[in-house]
């Protein structure tokens, strides 16, 4: 029944493993590292410009263990490493099999178009999904080994909320993809919209003047750090995403139902 | 299901400015192998593509066994095998498993035929498809489009690659399938294929059909065609009261003539100007073209 989803998530299960062991290891590093600094870090807050919170996350809150998290990991590695796992793999859902000339045979089949592009969507998902999962995972299990005393709700929201980020532009890269028909495109049009987006995001948080560039930035609505830190429960701020991930993902199935195939 | 396979109706597709198919009719009947034979870019695989909704008809209309296809383009696919020009199968599985993928993706156990076919393909189940020779790949194909006993296969190029052996076993098979009832529609620019093998041919060019053949009929395409030097010049004149010749050409002591029936007459009336040489001379696309032109 979902043989096409099955199926392309297998054929991503080998990067779906080497990016989780990635992340498993950058969560581990973050966990143990927070036990070697926690006594310096006092010191260090004192001494830590607030206008570069903007680039490496709130600074004032590092002393604790979500703090901590939120500084660079959920605020630069994370935000940027699950999106472009994404953007990879909803350029190649669908463009792979038109590059490489397989995608006539799923059309051959009889399943319909939107039969085929939801498994493609749903097998994104799911690598989103898995990636998200391991965040978590491996945050728990830094928690226990290294005496990381982090609360794991805001770990979860937070994770979830990347994996949102995530999905948002693995849809668009997608997209692009449907339009286009080219990968490449796809691929480059939505790593230029990371970039811009993470630029954005940073600039609207250390110059005053620019503060209004943060609608524009896909960051801004995922809030990870914030989350973690409990600074906000703006998890409202999140509904955005899911909205403009959802017309995403109508419009690649709607794009792909009605366009030609060459 | 009963009603035609095959039926289009002033289907016209175009790219831009570009009329890759302009306006043809083509009905095709139950049981039939109907040969569609073009040279490159006449628009063959274009209206093949559009019969399986991959590309949507800019005018006009295609049913299939009645329905149209575009809106009821699922329920058609359930009866069709396709073959696509270039085949191309997912190289990073092996060859049984990629074939049981597309059997699942048809919602059909396919075991039985898969082992049956690769036999008489005398295909390696167990090579990882990247693995593949041409040949070898377009078995693989093949094998996807016949394994669950479609009515009606589409075949764009179906002896790509095959050597003359396997072709063979091609042949057979589609006309074992045809007379069973399946309905086999080829695209070929490979004219004595077509003439071997179908039932009828269309010849397209520039996105038109220039021709339609019943080849079970007297077709103008049965016609043998020789190349003869005689020792001494020969009028056209002489040739044209020949009842087995159906054209000729003559250029002084060269004769280029196209037969068909006994050719005793033929030859005797020859044999007055010292033959020298004879060829038999295979009908070219570009001679065909220019028979119908």
């Amino acid at each position: 029944m979902l043989s096409i989803a099955t199926h392309e998530f297998k054929s991503r299960l080998k990067s779906t493993i080497i990016w989780g062991v990635c992340l498993f290891g950058f969560s581990l590093l973050f966990s143990a590292a927070h036990s070697t600094f926690s006594k310096e870090l006092p010191v260090l807050l004192e001494n830590f410009p607030q206008e570069l919170d903007g680039l490496f996350g709130e600074f004032a809150q590092v002393a604790s263990p979500e703090g901590w998290l939120g500084f660079e990991y959920y605020s630069i590695i994370i935000p940027l490493l699950l999106p472009a796992v994404a953007i990879s793999a909803g350029a190649s859902a669908i463009g792979d099999e038109e590059k490489n000339g397989t995608l006539e045979l799923l059309l051959a089949s009889p399943k319909s178009r939107v039969n085929i592009a939801g498994q493609k969507i749903l097998s994104v998902l799911s690598q989103q999904v898995v990636l998200s999962l391991v965040l978590v995972m491996s945050i728990w299990i830094g928690k226990v080994l290294f005496d990381f005393n982090v609360s794991m709700q805001p770990v979860i929201v937070a994770s979830c909320a990347a994996g949102f980020l995530g999905t948002f532009f693995g849809m668009s890269a997608m997209l692009v993809q449907n339009i286009f028909k080219n990968k490449s495109i796809a691929v480059g049009v939505c790593s230029v919209m990371l970039v811009v987006s993470y630029i954005c995001h940073v600039l609207s948080q250390i110059i005053e003047d620019l503060e209004s560039l943060k609608y524009l930035s896909a960051m801004h609505y995922y809030n990870g750090p914030k989350l973690l830190t409990g600074l906000s429960s703006e998890e409202i701020l999140l509904i955005p995403i899911l909205v403009i991930t959802t017309l995403l993902i109508i419009a690649n199935l709607i794009i792909f139902h009605l366009r030609d195939i060459k | 299901m009963n009603n035609l396979p095959i039926s289009l109706k002033e289907l016209t597709k175009s790219f831009g400015d570009f009329n890759a198919v302009d306006s043809i009719s083509l009905d095709i009947q139950e049981g039939e192998i109907y040969g569609f034979l073009g040279p490159n870019g006449a628009g063959k695989s274009t209206t093949i593509r559009a019969i399986l909704n991959f590309i949507r008809p800019t005018k006009g209309k295609i049913e299939v066994f009645s329905l149209d296809s575009v809106n009821n383009s699922t329920e058609i696919k359930k009866h069709i095998g396709y073959l696509a020009g270039s085949a191309e199968v997912y190289e990073e599985m092996r060859v049984e498993r990629a074939l049981r993928y597309f059997a699942n993706l048809k919602g059909v156990n396919c075991d039985k035929e898969i082992k049956s076919l690769s036999r008489k393909f005398k295909l390696d189940l167990t090579k990882k498809v990247g693995d593949l020779s041409k040949g070898n790949l377009q078995k693989v194909a093949l094998i996807q489009a016949f394994m669950h006993n479609p009515q009606l296969l589409i075949l764009d190029e179906p002896t790509s690659g095959l050597d003359p052996l396997m072709k063979e076993v091609f042949y057979k098979l589609i006309k074992s399938k045809a007379s069973k009832g399946a309905t086999i529609f080829l695209s070929s620019h490979d004219l004595l294929e077509v003439q071997k093998v179908c039932h009828k041919l269309a010849i397209i060019k520039d996105g038109k059909i220039i021709a339609v053949e019943d080849l079970t009929q007297n077709s103008r395409l049965n016609t043998t065609n020789y190349e003869i030097t005689l020792s001494k010049p020969i009028k056209k004149v002489e040739l044209e009261k020949v009842k087995s010749i159906v054209r000729s050409r003559v250029s002084g002591k060269k004769v280029t003539i196209a037969t068909k029936g006994d050719l005793t007459a033929l030859f005797r009336k020859l044999s007055k100007y010292g033959i020298v040489k004879i060829s038999e001379k295979k009908i070219t696309l570009e001679d065909l073209f220019l028979h119908y032109y």
